[in-house]
């Protein structure tokens, strides 16, 4: 399978060392990030929980490694969730 | 009322179960020891190395199913516990490591005895916390327990500056707790269970793979009835021993490198395979391209990051071990399999494995069995890191679970003695051994004396050869025989035993090994015996690694050396 870009957006708790504990995810596991952002929490009506912060990070890799990173995303415990939001505008 | 931080974390201790914590001082945390006078019920064992004291932990939380707790200073006292906390993750043992930090205004400016331990433990815990306000305090407490003990068990990692011990706040201590981020997957998912029920009755050559998630889950029942209506071989890994008895007929013992050749056999030809709380680890799987080349595998297991991590897997369930297997039995229906049974069983009569040869030198195997036949096999047996393990994995046999304690996933020598600490304190009723190697005992040797101080009655059994073993038997075989720095002295044990205050023998000769085990039986309190074995025996079966069943080696009935001359063993993935 052709490694292909992704978008994921993780959904994670705003507390001190969580971008630490994500990028440490990708130097542990030897995933490559392509790009990072960190969204400022937008307090949304009702859907989202107070206080999570939105990183976005583009990754390439199989649909194997992209579900490896996205569970060991997960695994941390002050990550909430990990979406995947890739567009085929993006490719 | 008010409680300083250092009470709310005793409070806190106290009110999860804990009664026993092991753990050293130092300066970051005085407070704390100075509070520890005010809560009787905690017992504080002072180890003699922070290392000893995270293994202990671990030992302690292995045998009792509870959390294992300790205590360490800042700086040196938090790195020292580094190796045992890397244990304890890759073992997923429940285990919470307090560390004291620097005052607040001291952090990050490399104050004396500071640390970043908390990045230094970021990848081998399951989380942790710096507490930089003391009403901070109850809740991480509340969740490092929780987080300690539920889902996949793994250390937690607490670091408390001093001024954060003394600082004063209202205590409550929390009821619930708000982790979003965290809700481990209990259920299997119902379609998945109905993929795998039919699978497995559909299969020809089923064989199960039991691991440690068996022993955290307890799902003890749930897997010997498994296996007995569907007429399934059972397998372990090496901590998963004992979780299904040993002495059952359809027990095939321990899989992977050291494993038996008729369970790696099983492996080779099964068409269904169920992995049931284990993580494919390289030990178990060798080549992972030609792993179990003929099976359509099942794996079970909490962790959803593990499915898929090294082997390709049919049907993943997400789940605990103990629930989905209850789902699973229900739709499982009743096999004979007999021709299937025969064939292992055939497997196992033409390549009996640990047989003992006879032989008129002391042979390790032949200590750890006659170790197995006094004690009734009923001992806890705590083990070092290299030969001595493997032996103690093969020729005592484990009818109940949690009774092997050995560093698994890290392989971390001088494990056995302070994990043996932490197992016999837990388990007072039960004999506990310590079947160490010469060269792991010498790495923690410093916990004879805690044990002398506490009056722990482990008997220490040091499977003597000279060798750092397992090392030398791969120069052995791979490397030509070579013995680069493996050719390992070591203090007169019995001498040292002595000035540590505890009885001890030395036994050469085979006819002293059951006498002098009995003698320690007997004696009311610890006791060590070195036993001076033969140098250069080997663990067989061995599956070198990187390498397929195929390749498997058996004891040999021609001399080592000429083997290792004439074949090119190919060695990869070292």
């Amino acid at each position: 399978m052709t490694p292909t870009k992704h978008i994921l957006l993780a959904l994670v708790e705003d507390k001190p060392g969580v971008l630490n504990r994500m990028s440490n995810v990708f130097r542990r596991r030897g995933f490559n990030i392509h790009s990072v952002n960190v969204l400022e929490t937008i307090e949304t009506e009702g859907s989202e929980r107070p206080g999570l912060t939105r990183v976005a990070i583009v990754v390439s890799g199989s649909a194997v490694i992209l579900g490896q990173v996205r569970r060991q995303l997960e695994k941390i415990v002050d990550v909430v969730k990990v979406l995947d939001i890739t567009t085929k505008d993006l490719e | 009322m008010k409680l300083t931080g250092a009470q709310i974390l005793c409070e806190g201790l106290v009110k999860e179960g804990v009664d026993i914590i092991f753990g050293f001082p130092g300066g970051a945390v005085i407070p704390l020891y100075d509070t520890l006078p005010q809560y009787p019920q905690l017992r504080h064992i002072l180890v003699r190395h922070e290392q000893g004291a995270a293994h202990a932990a671990d030992g302690y939380a292995r045998t009792t199913g509870k959390v294992g707790v300790c205590f360490a200073t800042s700086g040196p006292g938090a790195t020292n516990l580094v190796t045992g906390i890397a244990n304890a993750y890759l073992d997923s043992v429940p285990v919470i490591a307090v560390t004291g930090q620097v005052r607040r205004d001291f952090i990050g400016r490399d104050a004396f005895q500071e640390t970043d331990i908390t990045g230094i433990t970021l990848p081998i815990t399951k989380h942790n916390y710096l507490v930089m306000d003391v009403n901070h305090l109850p809740i991480v407490i509340k969740e490092a327990f929780h987080l300690a003990r539920t889902g996949r068990p793994g250390p937690i990692l607490i670091d408390i500056p001093r001024d954060v011990f003394m600082d004063q706040t209202e205590f409550s201590y929390p009821e619930k707790i708000d982790l979003p981020g965290y809700k481990p997957t209990l259920q299997g998912h119902p379609a998945q269970v109905k993929k795998a029920a039919k699978m497995v009755n559909e299969a020809k050559r089923p064989v199960i793979i039991a691991g440690r998630g068996v022993n955290i889950s307890r799902a003890y029942g749930e897997l010997a009835y498994l296996a007995e209506t569907a007429q399934i071989p059972v397998l372990t890994t090496l901590l998963g021993v004992g979780c299904f008895p040993e002495s059952h007929a359809l027990s095939y013992g321990m899989a992977g490198m050291h494993g038996m050749v008729y369970a790696n056999f099983a492996i080779e030809n099964a068409d269904v395979l169920i992995a049931i709380g284990m993580r494919f680890d390289d030990r178990v799987t060798g080549k992972i391209s030609a792993f179990a080349p003929h099976a359509h595998i099942i794996h079970i297991d909490i962790d959803p990051a593990e499915i898929g991590k090294n082997v390709r897997v049919d049907v993943p369930i997400v789940g605990d071990v103990k629930l989905v297997l209850q789902a699973l039995n229900k739709q499982v229906t009743k096999k004979s399999r007999l021709d299937w049974i025969n064939q292992v069983d055939d497997w196992r009569r033409d390549h009996p494995s640990i047989d003992i040869r006879d032989d008129d030198g002391l042979l390790p195997q032949y200590v750890v069995r006659q170790i197995y036949e006094i004690t009734r096999g009923e001992a806890i047996i705590v083990t070092g890191v290299g030969q001595h393990q493997m032996w103690a994995a093969q020729h005592y046999w484990f009818d109940k679970p949690n009774r092997l304690v050995s560093s698994g996933g890290l392989g971390a020598m001088g494990f056995g003695l302070p994990a043996a600490l932490g197992a016999q304190i837990g388990c007072p009723d039960t004999t506990v051994w310590c079947i160490d190697g010469d060269g792991s005992f010498q790495m923690t040797i410093q916990e004879l004396a805690t044990i002398v101080q506490e009056q722990v009655p482990v008997k220490i059994a040091i499977i003597n050869n000279g060798y750092l073993g397992m090392v030398r038997q791969w120069q052995e075989l791979f490397y030509k025989r070579r013995y680069v720095a493996t050719p390992i002295s070591c203090p007169d044990f019995v001498k040292i035993a002595d000035g540590y205050g505890i009885p001890a023998l030395r036994v050469k000769q085979r006819q002293e090994v059951a006498p002098a085990i009995k003698q320690a039986m007997t004696h009311n309190g610890p006791f060590l015996i070195d036993f001076m074995v033969e140098q250069e025996e080997n663990v067989y079966p061995m599956i070198p690694p990187g390498a397929t069943v195929a390749e498997i080696m058996e004891e040999p009935k021609q001399p080592i050396k000429a083997i290792a001359d004439s074949k090119s063993l190919k060695v990869s993935n070292i």
